[in-house]
This record gives C-alpha cells, structure tokens and sequence, in this order.
C-alpha cells in the first residue's frame, strides 16, 4: 500500500494513497473515502469532530450510507504500523 | 399616469422623468411650457423643447420588468439561525422562541431546487446570501450549503456567487473561510472602538471592535468583496466622512452602506436616538465626496437606481429557507409582518425535504408591490419603491426615511448629471432641504398644486 497522511487531531486522521483520499476516524469507527479532495481538507480545517464531518459530507455529497469498515482495525494497524496515524 | 417629476432645485428644476430615461436641468418656464404642450397635446412653444416634448409625451413609458408565471428567483436565501452573539442595542432581529438551526438537509434541497431553477431558464449564475441572526453561529450550515453549491454547480456549468450579512465575531479561521468561499461580505463596522462598542456589544463581552476589524481586513485583503455597513444614530451621524475616509484608507471595501437606526424601547432605555433626517442626508453626502477620492461607493438602501418594483428581496420572486423550514420573500420574523396584517410566506419544505411553493402567494406578493398606493406622488417610487414593505408605515405624508431618501436621491441624479456642485449646495441649505422634502407632489401633472413654483 502506497499512502501517506497526516494526524489531524486526537480522532482523525487524513491519509491519502495512491488512489483516494480517505479520512479515518479511531473513535467512531468510520472512514469516508471522499470524492472532493479539496471539500474534504476543507472540512476537516474547519471541524474537529467526525460527527460533524460526516453529517456535512453526506449532505454536500448526498450519500446516505456511510459504511463503517469492515476491516478498519486492522486498517488502522496497519497504518500506526507505518507511522501514518498515532 | 405619465410618471414625470419636477424637483426645484435653487431656482430652477430638474426634470425628472425615470421611466422615459430622462432627467434635465431646466428653468421654470420650460417646465410650464411642457406642461402645457402635455396637457393641450400640441407642440411646444419654444422649438429648443421639442426633443424633450416628445420623449416626454411617449405614453409607451418603460416600467419594470413584472415577473410572471412560475417562480424566477434573483437570488436564494439562507438563514441558518436566528441566533447572534452580539447583543447590538438597536437591534430589533432578536430571535423570537428558542434557538434553532436550520436543518442541513433542508437547506441543501433548497440548494438543489435552486440550482435547477437557474439552469432550467438557462442562467448562468447561482447567487446564494445567508442572512441572520449571525449566520457564523451555524456554520456547518453555511459550510454544507456553499460546497453542495459548488459541486451541483460545477456539474451544471454555472457559477456560484456567495454573500453573506456577517457581524464579524468570530475567529481569524472563519473570517478566513469567508475570504476564500465568498463573492461579497456585508460586515457590520460603526465606526471607531468607542461608537461600535456602544452600539453593538457582545452577549459575553463588551469588546466587538476588536473582532471586526480583524475580519474587515481578512476579506478587504482577500479576492472577496468588502461591503461594510454602519448603522448611523446621534452618536455617529457627524463623523461620516471621517468614517468613510477610515474605512478606505484600512480596509479597502468595495462599497460602504450607511442606513439609519431604528429606534425601539432598547434604544430609547440606552438614551439612543436616530439622527435628523437632514443631517443624515447632509452628512451621507459630505462622507460619499470624501469616499469617492478613494473610488469608493457610498450608497444606502434605497438610494437611486434602475427603475424597480421593490428596493428588498419581497417580490423579486426570492425565496429565503429560515430554521423551522419555512419558505419566505422577507428575511424578518414572521411576527413582523403578521403584525401588519400581512404574508409574505412563499412555501415550505416537507418531510422528504421536497420544496412545496405557492404559486398563488408568489403572485400576490407580486400584486402587492406593483399597486402599492403610498408613494404614487414621489419621485422616488420608482427607485426607493417604498423601501421595506412591512415596516415602512402606509400614510399620506412623508416620514424621516422618506425625507432623506428624497433628499441623497436628488443628490444622486444631480450627481449623475455632472451637477455634483448643486448637490453641494442643495444639502448646504436647509431651506432648500425642506422645499424639496416636504414637496407635496412631485408630479407634473399636479403641478398647478405645487406651492413651490
């Protein structure tokens, strides 16, 4: 897996691979592959909480199932494995 | 109704005649003559007239467009609450009730709605403007509302135009998101620390100078626009034009707004009072000379313009989303206007967040500004159209918003005419003011009533 990313706070964190932009939330089990790169930095420069993240992003992108990942534990660890997220 | 004006100004008269596009300086004899070829259908007696007659006695006169059919918005509306932080003592907007936001989902499908209208009657542009309370106190609203249009936008091919009547109370990070999203910013700024503090402190702190500046400078210094508003009392009607010349010299706006305050019980327990029509006007005029050294516009509400039907968003077919989900023409609380026997509700939005408009009350609020009976002997119905539709009372004489919309529009068609001197003179003279002001009928065709001739 090639990615990077960045720990935005002590719930998200941003992490970009090579084909999608991906914003991983440790505490409510969500990650939201966006479709704006640029709408999705924006909202997490302006918002801390992945509640509030997610419920602008469903209304701006008009999705209504944001799917908790199935494997997003061990997504996580694989990505602290590597440094990506704390 | 041939809707042609006569205005005296020192010993002559400007002519004035908005639907036909014309305005003259003339003597007053002229304007006898031309009274007399109007009214005996033959030409003038004087051939120097006869241009000016027959345009004149064109009975195809230009009104404003009428909107017709189905509902054609100018722009969209958002309130995203009614809440503010500052605690403005001449503020009548309070929140009625308990606070409350709008519904995100509400507000994107008005977004929708809005961005298919535009693009159904082959527009280009999706002009959105978040009114208040403080819409900065629901800012997941304004975030959802302004992305959602740029990505609906962006698929149809149209532009997004964003504004937003803003107090500026927040942090340097919002100001800053407003820098970068948004087309114009209408900030609210009084003048200096010891006049915007008095008049528009916060709910937890005294201080708002601070706050608006800082933003002032964010957006004056960003691609946005800078329109800043000063409400004008007692307090700072005498130093406009050092206002003026401030706010130039450190922001760099685009326009600057001066209106007058309303009095209500607040103001009144704060010992605060709105200024002398004459001074407002004197004033304004002294502050838009200073101003316009910079190339600064100095307009107020319902100062001259393109002819209209209506100087606010009612009956420009706007629809304005409030928090309980409501569809409106005016941004005011509802309460206002019911108090006047009056509905300016437009639809609603359901449960399916699906926009349910009334044709029926879109073309009554239509009616309601083409036949407004107040202003049909003023020169400035035409442009001023009676200013806000629910506040301004319905009487038969002139009041102090319409003594100093009378006077600043004289000044801005003699302006227009390259008389800016007269304008000068006019507002020197309170003589002249009242002449003017107090002119019972502008119409040429009630001339033989007129005292001032």
């Amino acid at each position: 897996m090639n990615c990077h990313g960045i720990q935005i706070n002590s719930e998200i964190s941003w992490v970009i691979d090579n084909k999608r932009t991906i914003i991983v939330s440790s505490k409510k089990n969500v990650i939201i592959f966006s479709m704006d790169e640029s709408i999705m930095w924006n909202l997490i420069q302006y918002f801390s909480k992945m509640d509030d993240i997610i419920e602008i992003a469903k209304a701006v992108f008009n999705i209504n199932n944001f799917q908790a990942h199935q494997k997003i534990e061990t997504t996580l660890n694989d990505w602290r494995k590597k440094g990506l997220i704390q | 109704m041939n809707w042609v004006y006569i205005l005296p100004i020192l010993d002559n008269i400007i002519l004035y005649a908005p639907l036909h596009g014309i305005s003259a300086y003339v003597n007053s004899l002229a304007v006898k003559r031309l009274k007399n070829a109007i009214d005996s259908g033959k030409n003038p007696e004087c051939k120097e007239l006869m241009s000016l007659y027959s345009v004149l006695n064109n009975k195809q006169v230009r009104e404003p467009y009428k909107k017709k059919g189905e509902i054609k918005p100018d722009f969209l509306g958002v309130i995203p609450t009614r809440y503010c932080n500052a605690n403005c003592i001449y503020c009548d907007f309070e929140a009625i009730g308990p606070i409350q936001h709008i519904d995100i989902n509400h507000a994107v499908s008005c977004v929708d709605w809005y961005v298919s209208r535009v693009k159904n009657r082959d527009g280009e542009v999706v002009k959105i403007h978040f009114f208040g309370g403080e819409p900065m106190m629901a800012p997941k609203v304004v975030t959802a509302v302004v992305h959602r249009a740029r990505v609906v936008t962006n698929s149809m091919d149209l532009i997004p135009q964003f504004e937003i009547s803003t107090n500026g109370q927040y942090s340097q990070k919002w100001a800053q998101f407003l820098a970068d999203y948004f087309t114009s910013v209408v900030l609210s700024l009084d003048g200096p620390k010891n006049i915007q503090n008095f008049h528009r402190p916060l709910r937890k702190s005294f201080d708002s100078f601070t706050s608006a500046v800082r933003t002032a400078k964010i957006i004056g210094n960003s691609h946005a626009e800078l329109f800043l508003r000063t409400c004008v009392s007692k307090k700072n009607v005498n130093i406009l034009s050092d206002i003026a010349r401030w706010f130039c010299e450190e922001f760099q706006p685009t326009k600057i707004n001066f209106e007058v305050m309303q009095e209500t019980p607040k103001t009144i327990n704060h010992d605060l009072t709105k200024p002398d029509p004459y001074t407002f006007s004197s004033q304004f005029i002294h502050a838009r000379n200073e101003a316009s050294v910079f190339n600064v516009p100095v307009v107020y509400g319902a100062d001259f313009d393109k002819p209209r039907w209506s100087s606010c968003p009612v009956a420009k077919d706007v629809v304005i989303v409030t928090p309980d989900g409501r569809l409106n023409s005016c941004y005011l609380e509802p309460e206002r206007w019911k108090q006047k026997c009056m509905d300016l509700t437009v639809g609603h939005i359901d449960q399916n967040n699906k926009i349910n408009i009334n044709s029926f009350s879109v073309n009554q609020i239509r009616e309601m500004v083409w036949h407004k009976p107040l202003c049909e002997k003023c020169f400035c119905r035409w442009t001023c159209a009676g200013g806000c539709h629910v506040s301004q009372a319905k009487c038969n004489i002139y009041n102090d918003f319409c003594i100093q919309t009378r006077i600043i529009t004289v000044c801005s068609i003699l302006d227009k005419m390259n008389l800016g001197h007269l304008s000068k003179l006019l507002i020197s003279d309170l003589t002249m003011m009242k002449v003017l002001a107090e002119q019972p009928s502008d119409l040429l065709s009630d001339l033989k009533l007129t005292t001032c001739m």
